[in-house]
């Protein structure tokens, strides 16, 4: 079942993102679901779920609209994979957790993006982006987290305890 | 050290999860120069292209629809009878609207065709977005299967898109002129002066703008003038409108940037794009030129399995029959004769 909702996340994602919040006016704002979902799942099903959801996510952006494939796909498994970290680190009731996980990850993940594009000589306003839409942007994505970290979280709850409790 | 070896190469994920680093690194380097889409990275977008598509096409309809549901007045959302009713004509309205607006917009696709008859077009519909801010590609729901090739411009009835830089199967990729990698051989129209019209992300405007540079220093550029594409580049025609001059710099010491072109496209609400393609001279005395007023699409026009054209037999001189409508298949709207 979690490997289903975790395919179908992906796809959902991909499509919201590409497809429909293009078509919405956000002031140049845009969530970053895909990176949410990975994130999300690599704090509480572990960092090699959220990476292989990474790795697949980044790869799909890659291969749609990336002229070099693994660009992408490298930042979206790795970020998850090391905020997977705090896979079974705690347990109450914090939803700030993933949302600031979710924050710093969108965060780095376009900084090194931008640092790329500017390794091959591309001018780019590394300040400019990051401070009128990258950071809003990040900080939305943050947002939704809450709420959708609170739809995941009773589907790892239980292995969570379990696992605690042989700890 | 040996056992430290052996339990390093025990853990599986770790092992898997370094192997997939190195493949990505080795796959950054392979796929970043100039090269085709593989088989599997077409095959992967002709999977998913469909949803997208459909899904594409129902966004517009559905933000209408909510656009104008939170239009309505108080007073009408008071009377509890006739809720019912104004949701359903409202939906009614939504849909016909949506229908008119793609109308429209197809109408002005071939009025400007009409500008230009010595090229061939194939229309089509943008499928999906770049969700990054650092590049701005873009996907087409037409590929190799209608005759779509590297290289060839895309543009709407405002002007000049992009140009198509992967091709799939049943789709592909268009770098905007906005994107920063993005490089055009524009000319302006009232001086004649020759640049080249480069993407620029440095004023981190939404919606995007150009640069022109090389430009002769002595230039009088003003701003409102436009820019068009000077032909010089390869598979660009001549002509194409790319912008107006916003901003020009005349510093000597800036010798690089000349001015700041505001492109005409609005990227924002980028929908039907025509992808477009130079016909050789014996074909273009042959292609029948759209009227002026040509009958309007209807959906019956809009792309299904039943109104698909099979793509064109090559001529003799290897360019499509010109005789035949433009190609259908997959998002490719037919157009209407």
């Amino acid at each position: 079942m979690q490997y289903v909702v975790m395919v179908l996340s992906v796809l959902v994602g991909f499509v919201l993102q590409t497809t429909v919040f293009p078509s919405i006016p956000t002031w140049g704002l845009r969530l970053d679901l895909l990176m949410m979902c990975a994130v999300v799942y690599a704090i509480y099903g572990g960092r090699y779920a959220g990476g292989a959801m990474g790795l697949v996510s980044g790869l799909l952006i890659d291969v749609f609209f990336g002229s070099a494939i693994g660009v992408r796909a490298l930042p979206y498994m790795l970020l998850p994979m090391m905020a997977g970290v705090l896979h079974r680190k705690y347990f109450a009731d914090n939803l700030i957790v993933p949302a600031l996980a979710v924050f710093l990850s969108v965060l780095i993940k376009e900084l090194i993006l931008g640092l790329i594009a500017m390794v091959f000589r591309i001018q780019t306003p590394l300040p400019l982006v990051l401070g009128r839409y990258v950071l809003p942007s990040a900080a939305l994505t943050a947002l939704v987290t809450i709420p959708y970290a609170m739809r995941v979280k009773p589907m790892y709850m239980r292995q969570l305890r379990r696992l605690s409790k042989y700890e | 050290m040996e056992v430290k070896c052996l339990a390093f190469f025990k853990n599986r994920p770790l092992v898997i999860t370094i192997i997939a680093i190195l493949i990505l690194i080795i796959l950054v380097f392979a796929t970043s120069g100039e090269r085709e889409l593989s088989p599997v990275e077409s095959a992967v977008g002709t999977a998913i292209q469909p949803v997208e598509s459909v899904t594409s096409s129902a966004t517009g309809g559905i933000v209408g629809f909510f656009e104008r549901v939170f239009r309505t007045t108080p007073a009408d959302r008071e009377n509890e009878q006739l809720k019912e009713r104004i949701a359903q004509l409202e939906s009614d309205v939504s849909m016909m609207e949506d229908v008119r607006k793609e109308n429209e917009r197809l109408q002005q696709l071939l009025n400007f065709q009409a500008t230009m008859p010595e090229l061939l077009y194939t229309t089509t519909r943008v499928i999906a977005k770049d969700p990054g801010y650092w590049f701005d590609v873009f996907v087409i729901g037409a590929g190799r299967s209608v005759g779509i090739e590297k290289g060839q411009c895309v543009i709407n009835s405002q002007g000049l898109v992009g140009i198509v830089f992967e091709v799939g199967g049943t789709w592909s990729k268009v770098m905007s002129i906005i994107d920063a990698r993005s490089s055009i051989p524009g000319i302006v129209e009232r001086t004649r002066d020759n640049g080249m019209v480069r993407g620029s992300l440095e004023t981190g405007e939404e919606s995007g703008v150009c640069q022109m540079f090389y430009l002769p220093f002595e230039n009088d550029l003003v701003p409102g003038d436009r820019v068009l594409t000077s032909g010089l580049g390869e598979g660009v025609p001549k002509g194409l409108l790319i912008g107006e001059v916003s901003e020009v710099s005349r510093e000597r010491d800036e010798k690089q940037r000349n001015a700041i072109i505001k492109p005409a496209v609005d990227f924002v609400h980028l929908e039907e794009v025509m992808v477009v393609r130079m016909s050789t001279p014996s074909s273009a005395t042959t292609t029948p030129a759209p009227t002026a007023e040509p009958a309007a699409p209807t959906p019956q026009n809009l792309p299904s399995p039943s109104n698909s054209a099979p793509p064109p037999a090559p001529d003799d001189q290897g360019e499509p029959d010109p005789a035949s409508p433009s190609p259908g298949g997959q998002d490719a709207l037919p157009i209407p004769e």
